[in-house]
């Protein structure tokens, strides 16, 4: 594996945008994982180049693209983020992984990208033609983007996240959050949906290993339902 | 690269490849404890380290990342060899087993300790949360950590870390530190790795990628040619050997049907071509350049496939019996395939292989048909289980090289005498000529009874000279391994009013996948190990297990047990339901009891007429008892969530202590020249702490101290013969061969003092600590003792041989309570209590068992509710990583967890010990069923109980 040691953001962009077989390297759990879902000859190491702070003006938060999951886990987010951010069972992972790393992946078992959405987050991503803020759910659909997220703002909300899979450790067939109106839905294998309480609809759902898709959809419709 | 950072705080220089993973580079550089479970998953937390202050997984981590970090590694643990004060903790508590990646959760209680000197039980909980502990479970680290607090505020445990036993002995019942302890949670070089040597070719195995095929021929020329390749072996130039990989006493009650690689693949993954080289990257080109050529077959996967009318045949060669073949074995043989290897018999399992039947069986007593005729109710259910693999921490591995024209094989192995037996046979030569040596096993649960790689490094060694390491990969442990047997069991029950149980049937259909691994005995044992339990007049049950294209399957702790246990006790379950009584007042109606006359028996004997014996030491109505006291049995409770139902369900089990008839142990006692004491056992000891049972053993009859006293074990070449340590024997047999060799040295060191001190030996006595006293008051030590029988004049050393076969049964029994809430809206579903109670007779190591009794159980609420080994529609395994497979880590573990030894003294176990763990595998899945079903309405009656079935139980989806 070759790899690269950009010395800026932009270096690094400029470097995946000649090496077509490469990926960044930020924590690394994906990427070095055998089982991360990340295939590449090449890496372009942005660990010592992103910022993983995580800090508080009023109700907005800025959280730094390397910030670990750990850290947010245990840090001055909403409670239902911090939640999510639990959701990677291990603490080998959640001190390794980053928030920026998680989103980037765009997995349909991505532990944070509802909660975010959720919490109106705003990426500030760093481009090959400059910086630029874009809505997460922007980012995510993008899937062939090689921006780099340098920063991850969100605003102090109420909200609610769930996950529903068989053990803690193994994929989750859902995981969704709501806050206010804004409703986000992941599936295992089958796809993210943005919008409303309602948007589970738009999902294709799919048989996998967490479960069939009419139980994925099930679950999806139930998930935000009040006890009964 | 070479990389500058501080390891253990002392700074160093790691080199390597920039990219090299750093548990690769550590491992290299001497740090022995950072091992690796998942080949770079990120899951089993055996490669964990402290990187840069923080808790890591150095297999995700580069070596170039580590420049100028801070490492810690189990090794900064020590002071010179003294182990720190969680490492001893943990050894009290008893979790230090086959300790695979016990120095990495040293490592991890250490780190957390230092942040947080008295942390929560949550905080525990989260620093283990990626560590997987498959053997002890996850209970006593809790404990592990309150014994380090009271050690540092107090200067000495306070806690009870286990209960102790039968006041009159000094180490037997007691908790002791296990005697390997301290090696194992250092880190210490033990296990099949660390003993390669530089230079050492390694093994690969080219694997078939369909699951039925036919090998019309294979080129290797081109592969040959890569530098670095020193051999490849096929199915065309291997030895034209049959043998079987079960590693069961011989003659196996398996059939010989496979050679070490066969013309016809018959799953994927099955061996096509062995590369022998220089190294991976060679052996990896040479793969690539093999050219095959197959036929591929329509595969089975499922019982029902298999046994349908024109199925393809798994095997279709010639059959042959080594004793009782029927008369008309030529007229079967007339339509087999000659491209098909041969089906030897060693005598009749009742297979039919032109109908993809491998073994079959039938037996009963009474009169089933007036039982069920006399029954106010019948229940007629059918259930299926799944096909859970052992996932030891240490995968297979095997290191073999010549020396002094021997072969000598580095093993991790349940078997080590069945693996000499084995791979002499396949190599053509004596036994003599093999040496097996068993090293630490880094988990075994019956996966390492079978002999799935040493048959073909062993060969591959004595045929090249070379020396060679071998390996499993994490996913062909999943694919290319053993797994349990799938069964459909169909359980037909009637009852009473009153409770009685009238009559039951067993129909067992097992899968036993492409090879006749225990294809009768793991399907038996669903029989075997259940009707017993009942005091039913009429029961009787069949048997056909049956070859498909699935994973191999093999032994897995509890054998079929756990699965009859989950099919009989739904049923039971169930038949209490419609009858509208206690599934408890049920059992306790119909149970066995001691002086019970088991006329089962005489039907399930494996492959021969069983012995009708009594029923013996039996704690069973006070496990049901007491377990249905703790757990409030007959209370209902509710959540405060109305979406959240909790239920309640428990189950009766049994299972043995090795095979009456079968089983045969050795063991010698030696006496050294300073009066210590080396124990030579052919136990092989896995971690479950057999050494440690042998040196008790020898220490309450020789009287001398636990520190006098080493054992050695599993060697073959230095140890007498033992059968191995699977059916639960180890205890038992092993056991009680070390006590008779114990024994036997106690008579002649009293003949020899007699001699030396002029006394009649009905004057001596021996007192602790290994002095013999005589009447008159003289004193002899066992040093001067021996050293004197040693002397030029003396009448040579000491040494006290054992042997230990038997027809007594020592069967352990216990019931396993369950309390869960299932989320009728999502149904999730989370164990809340779990009580597993346990007669083991006199549990010589109270503190392993009840660890292994948490593992057990954890292994068997996996089994029921998380692991799946998923195949395609090809059969090839979509779950070669544990998250896809879905191990249960310690948030799975129930919040409210107990393990309960009922104290019972058996009258042939060791000290009236019996056996622990296998056992403990029985009652989760039934209990844990019985309890949604009592939770929901719901019975859930197939492997894994998932959320999506319970709400189709539910009509919710």
């Amino acid at each position: 594996m070759r790899i690269f040691h950009p010395l800026s953001l932009e270096e690094a962009v400029a470097i995946r945008e000649h090496e077509k077989d490469s990926c960044y390297l930020s924590g690394g759990t994906a990427v070095l994982s055998l089982s991360g879902g990340v295939e590449a000859s090449a890496v372009v190491d942005i660990s010592a180049l992103v910022d993983s702070s995580i800090s508080r003006d009023g109700k907005h938060i800025a959280i730094g693209g390397g910030a670990t999951l750990e850290a947010i886990a245990s840090g001055p987010v909403p409670a239902f983020i911090r939640e999510a951010a639990r959701y990677c069972a291990s603490l080998q992972l959640r001190s390794q992984a980053t928030i920026g790393g998680n989103i980037a992946l765009r997995r349909f078992d991505s532990f944070l990208i509802p909660s975010l959405y959720a919490a109106s987050a705003v990426l500030t991503v760093v481009t090959d033609d400059g910086r630029k803020d874009i809505a997460i759910e922007e980012y995510v659909r993008d899937r062939g983007s090689i921006s780099i997220i340098e920063r991850v703002t969100i605003e102090e909300a109420e909200g609610e996240s769930r996950r529903i899979g068989r053990a803690s450790h193994s994929h989750a067939a859902i995981i969704a959050a709501r806050s206010g109106s804004r409703y986000c839905y992941e599936a295992s294998g089958s796809g993210v949906a943005f919008g409303d309480r309602d948007s589970w609809k738009d999902i294709d759902f799919r048989d996998d290993l967490t479960g069939s898709a009419e139980y994925k959809r099930y679950i999806a419709s139930v998930i935000f339902e009040e006890a009964r | 690269m070479d990389v500058r950072c501080t390891i253990n705080g002392k700074r160093a220089i790691l080199s390597g490849s920039e990219d090299e993973r750093l548990r690769d580079v550590l491992y290299r550089s001497g740090y022995s404890s950072v091992r690796d479970s998942d080949d770079r998953e990120g899951f089993a937390g055996s490669d964990t380290i402290v990187f840069r202050g923080r808790l890591a997984y150095s297999n995700l981590i580069m070596l170039y990342q580590a420049d100028g970090a801070e490492i810690r590694t189990a090794e900064g643990l020590l002071s010179g060899r003294e182990t720190n004060d969680v490492q001893d903790a943990m050894i009290a508590a008893g979790i230090v087993q086959s300790a695979y990646n016990a120095p990495a959760a040293a490592l991890i209680l250490t780190w957390l300790l230092e942040r947080n000197p008295e942390p929560s039980k949550d905080d525990v909980k989260e620093a283990l949360s990626g560590i997987f502990i498959r053997d002890a479970g996850y209970e006593h680290y809790y404990l592990a950590i309150k014994l380090v607090e009271e050690k540092r505020k107090h200067g000495r445990y306070i806690s009870e870390i286990a209960p102790s036993f039968r006041p009159s002995l000094r180490v037997v019942g007691k908790p002791e530190p296990k005697i390997d302890g301290k090696a194992l949670v250092s880190g210490e070089r033990l296990f099949v790795e660390d003993r390669v040597e530089s230079g050492a070719c390694i093994l690969h195995v080219l694997r078939s990628p369909f699951a039925h095929a036919f090998i019309r021929s294979i080129d290797v020329s081109k592969a040959l040619e890569v530098d670095g390749v020193v051999d490849i072996i096929t199915a065309f130039d291997c030895p034209d050997v049959y043998y079987m990989q079960a590693g069961q006493g011989n003659p196996e009650p398996s059939p010989y049907d496979r050679r070490l690689l066969n013309r016809k693949v018959r799953h994927v993954g099955d061996r096509v071509a062995a590369i022998i080289a220089r190294d991976a990257e060679s052996a990896d080109k040479a793969a690539a350049l093999i050219s095959v050529a197959y036929d591929p077959i329509e595969p089975v996967f499922t019982v029902e496939e298999a046994m349908a009318e024109g199925a393809p045949l798994v095997h279709d060669g010639i059959v042959e019996y080594v004793s009782g073949a029927p008369a008309d074995l030529d007229e079967y043989n007339k339509g087999a395939d000659e491209r098909e290897e041969k089906v030897i018999y060693q005598f009749p399992l009742h297979g039919d292989i032109r109908h993809n039947i491998a073994a079959g069986a039938h037996g009963g007593i009474g009169d089933i048909e007036k039982g069920f005729a006399e029954a106010d109710a019948v229940v007629d259910s059918t259930y299926q289980t799944s096909q859970p693999q052992c996932t030891p921490l240490e995968p297979h591995v095997c290191y073999g090289h010549i020396e002094g024209g021997r072969l000598v094989l580095n093993c991790s192995t349940q078997v080590p005498y069945h693996v000499r037996r084995i791979v002499a046979r396949i190599c053509q030569i004596p036994e003599n000529k093999v040496h097996v040596i068993k090293e630490r096993v880094g988990g075994g649960y019956g996966s390492k009874q079978d002999v799935l790689v040493e048959d073909l490094l062993g060969y591959a060694v004595w045929r090249t000279g070379k020396p060679i390491y071998y390996r499993n990969t994490r996913a062909e442990e999943f694919y290319a391994n053993s797994t349990r047997h799938p069964m459909r069991i169909r359980v037909k029950m009637g009852g009473k009013k009153d409770g009685t149980i009238t009559a039951i049937y067993m129909d067992v259909r097992a899968n036993t996948g492409p090879y006749g691994n225990h294809c009768l005995t793991v399907p038996m044992n669903a029989s075997s190990k259940t009707l017993p339990i009942f005091r039913v007049e009429n029961m009787y049950y069949d048997l056909l297990t049956y070859y498909t294209n699935i994973p191999p399957t093999g032994a897995y702790q509890g054998y079929g047990a756990p699965k009859g246990y989950f099919a009989i006790i739904s049923a039971m379950g169930e038949l209490a339901m419609k009858l509208g009584i206690d599934p408890l007042d049920m059992a306790r109606k119909n149970i066995v009891e001691e002086g019970y006359m088991l006329e089962i028996l005489r039907g399930l004997g494996e492959g021969r007429e069983g012995a009708v014996v009594p029923v013996g030491s039996c704690g069973l109505r006070e496990a049901l008892d007491k377990g249905a006291e703790m757990i409030g049995w007959g209370k209902k409770d509710a959540a405060e969530d109305p979406d959240w139902k909790i239920g309640k369900g428990f189950a009766m089990i049994q299972q043995g202590s090795g095979l009456p008839g079968l089983d045969h142990s050795n063991a010698q006692v030696k006496l050294l020249t300073d009066g210590t004491l080396i124990v030579l056992s052919g136990g092989a000891d896995l971690g479950t702490g057999l050494d440690t049972i042998s040196a008790k053993l020898a220490s309450e009859v020789l009287k001398v101290p636990m520190d006098r006293i080493s054992v050695i074990s599993g060697d073959t070449d230095s140890c007498l013969f033992d059968t191995g340590a699977y059916a639960s024997s180890g205890t038992y047999f092993s056991g009680n061969a070390s006590l008779n060799a114990a024994k036997d040295l106690m008579k002649k060191i009293l003949h020899e003092a007699s001699l030396q001190m002029g006394k009649p030996e009905d004057e001596l006595a021996v007192e602790y600590p290994g002095i013999v006293v005589a009447r008159s008051g003289e004193r002899l030590t066992y040093a001067e003792l021996s050293h004197a029988a040693t002397s030029g004049t003396g009448r040579g050393q000491l040494v006290g041989t054992g042997s230990f076969s038997t027809e007594n049964f020592a069967v352990p029994y216990g019931a396993h309570f369950a309390e869960v809430a299932v989320n009728i809206r999502t149904g999730e579903i989370k164990v809340l209590k779990f009580y597993a109670l346990q007669d083991a007779g006199t549990p010589i190591n109270p503190e392993l068992a009840l660890c292994q009794m948490y593992g057990a159980v954890m292994k068997s609420i996996g089994h029921t509710l998380y692991e799946d080994l998923v195949l395609d529609k090809d059969g090839r395994c979509l779950t070669t990583t544990f998250t896809d497979y879905g191990v249960p880590m310690i948030e799975e573990a129930p919040e409210d967890f107990r393990s309960v030894l009922i104290d019972v003294n058996d009258q042939y176990g060791p000290f009236g010990a019996k056996s622990i763990s296998e056992i403990a595998c029985n009652g989760a899945a039934p209990a844990i069923a019985m309890a949604i079903a009592d939770a929901t309405g719901v019975w859930v009656r197939s492997w894994p109980i998932t959320p999506e079935k319970i709400l189709k139980g539910l009509g919710r989806i």
